[in-house]
């Protein structure tokens, strides 16, 4: 996860000369900043999500935002940051709409159980615990824990939510405390089927 | 160093964000701080747990940006074709003209199923065949490319211009469902959405009948152009001519500020095939045509009860169709993305009845979910 994101700290001027060539409208250099950083962008989006299809829906419309109105490049910036902020942003918009959250409820209550092998149904049941968990904590934490977990540096964590370098560690370390204890209420909760 | 590491340096010590010398201090002051090493056992501990909990698939980069091109070829194409938002009479209306159009093509040449987008492909033989079954049938998109360059010219496969026996005329629109149970002669299920912003219309499609003869030469010629030569088209398909009784259907849909959808309900159609035809062999030649290698082709033809079983041709590697169970009822799935929203079809059957559920928008699962249930 840290070469990835070591990684990333090398490329950065390649993204800006990239961008560059994405303001005049080269599909090309699109193509190879959608390879660089989709997976990242995926990742954060599916671990909010919990759902292959609706993470990439979601990381799609990212790029095509990307595509349409790049950013223009500032030095310092990490373009990964500025995607996963992009992508978060649309995926808490569609989660924000209180009849949305009502129906999610509803659907974790009474979802019926999938056909299939146990795992996956273990499975479907941990990722509705793990959406049910980040949705107790304040959004900025849930971000936060996101982005890290997405592969994000301390520094590149730090421009997306527009917080210190500095604090990124306290922070995290209070808001993986808080997600895991949220996670293992939630599991306590679970009524036995 | 004596005095205890605040949890932001211990938390990051574990993910090596800290610089050589404060780590080194760090760890000298582990060594004799049972306290400190405490908390970053728990620290770690913690942030693996969160970890593995947040993981995630490794996602296919390349699908992916297929797709991402093809929205914004779409959206482009949009922009020029015509506006996003129609009434909903018009899209009916338009809808139909096509679908019938395309259904009397599929009936001759299945294999033209494989040019149009998949869900095209799926709505058209849902309506030709009782489903019972469905077989996916990849296709290389190379293949794909060769046959959308073959430039066929589709209305030669028929003798003449298909002939409607019974016209269905114009969709009628009701106000409630009674009113379109009672014209289809079946009970209309109601989508579980209603609201204050919500706008609801029943369109009844009356039955239709159409005939047509197939010019099997053509047919023949489509195939040898496609390169597929060891299979043959019995004479008898144009023996006489083929008939497709589509009795009477209906369109409910139901709109929001973010969202709409429409559910076809109707009962399976009956094609009657002239005599001395073998479906098996339509199969054959269909799957040949799609690229299936001849042996493959003959062990999955003679595998499949082509009456009743619906052949799907989809681009090899394509991730959006799935099946999906809901109860006893299994659906079939087809997402697509565009950039306007999520758009997803899906199909299923119910004794005779078969149901084609479209959504663009904020339709949730549970709403998808209910409404199946409702067909039960």
């Amino acid at each position: 996860m840290l070469d990835a994101a070591n990684q990333r700290a090398e490329v950065l001027d390649t993204d800006a000369l990239l961008l560059g060539r994405l303001h005049a409208g080269d599909v090309a250099a699109f193509e190879l900043l959608f390879e660089r950083h989709y997976a990242t962008v995926f990742r954060a989006l599916y671990g909010l999500t919990g759902s292959h299809e609706e993470a990439e829906d979601l990381a799609q419309e990212t790029f095509l935002t990307l595509f349409r109105t790049p950013p223009r490049h500032k030095p310092g910036m990490s373009l990964a940051a500025w995607l996963c902020r992009v992508g978060l942003n649309r995926a808490y918009n569609r989660l924000r709409g209180a009849r949305r959250e009502r129906q999610r409820a509803e659907r974790l209550a009474e979802a019926p159980a999938p056909a299939g092998p146990e795992e996956e149904l273990a499975r479907s049941e941990e990722r509705a615990l793990v959406r049910q968990a980040l949705a107790k904590l304040p959004e900025r934490q849930a971000r936060l824990l996101l982005l890290r977990h997405a592969g994000l540096s301390y520094a590149e964590v730090a421009q997306a939510l527009e917080i210190a370098p500095s604090s990124v560690g306290a922070l995290l370390a209070r808001a993986e405390k808080a997600f895991v204890a949220a996670y293992a209420a939630g599991n306590d909760d679970e009524p036995v089927l | 160093m004596n005095r205890c590491y605040d949890d932001g340096a211990l938390r990051a010590s574990v993910d090596g964000a800290l610089g050589r010398p404060e780590l080194d201090e760090l760890r000298a002051h582990l060594r004799v701080c049972p306290s400190c090493a405490a908390r970053l056992l728990e620290l770690r501990a913690a942030a693996e747990r969160t970890g593995a909990l947040l993981s995630a698939p490794q996602p296919d980069t390349r699908a992916a940006f297929a797709r991402t091109l093809t929205a914004l070829d779409r959206a482009r194409g949009a922009d020029t074709e015509q506006p996003i938002r129609r009434s909903s009479t018009m899209t009916i209306s338009r809808g139909w003209t096509r679908r019938i159009t395309l259904l009397a093509a599929a009936l001759v040449a299945v294999a033209l199923l494989a040019l149009p987008p998949v869900q095209a492909a799926a709505d058209q033989l849902l309506k030709i065949f009782r489903v019972q079954s469905v077989v996916f049938v990849p296709v290389d998109r190379d293949r794909l490319r060769e046959l959308e360059q073959l430039d066929f010219d589709a209305s030669t496969l028929f003798v003449a211009e298909p002939t409607t026996v019974v016209d269905p005329g114009e969709p009628v629109t009701v106000a409630t469902a009674d009113e379109a149970a009672a014209m289809v002669g079946f009970p209309v299920i109601q989508p579980p959405l209603a609201g204050q912003d919500t706008s609801t219309t029943y369109a009844v499609r009356g039955r239709s009948v159409q005939e047509f003869q197939v010019n099997v030469e053509a047919a023949r010629q489509l195939l040898q152009a496609a390169g597929v030569t060891d299979v043959t088209l019995p004479d008898a398909l144009g023996s006489g001519p083929i008939r497709a009784d589509i009795p009477p259907m209906v369109v409910t849909s139901v709109s929001g500020a973010d969202y709409r959808l429409d559910l076809i309900q109707g009962r399976s159609p009956e094609v009657t095939v002239p005599d001395g035809v073998e479906l098996e062999q339509l199969g054959t030649a269909l799957l040949r045509l799609l690229g299936t290698s001849p042996e493959k082709a003959a062990a999955l033809s003679a595998q499949i009860d082509w009456s009743t079983t619906f052949v799907l041709p989809f681009p090899a590697g394509m991730s959006g169709v799935q099946t999906v169970q809901f109860g006893d009822i299994t659906a079939l799935q087809v997402s697509s993305r565009r950039s306007d929203g999520r758009e997803m079809q899906l199909y299923w059957q119910r004794g005779d009845r078969f149901y084609v559920l479209s959504t663009q928008g904020n339709v949730d699962d549970a709403t998808v979910s209910a409404l199946v249930d409702a067909t039960r």
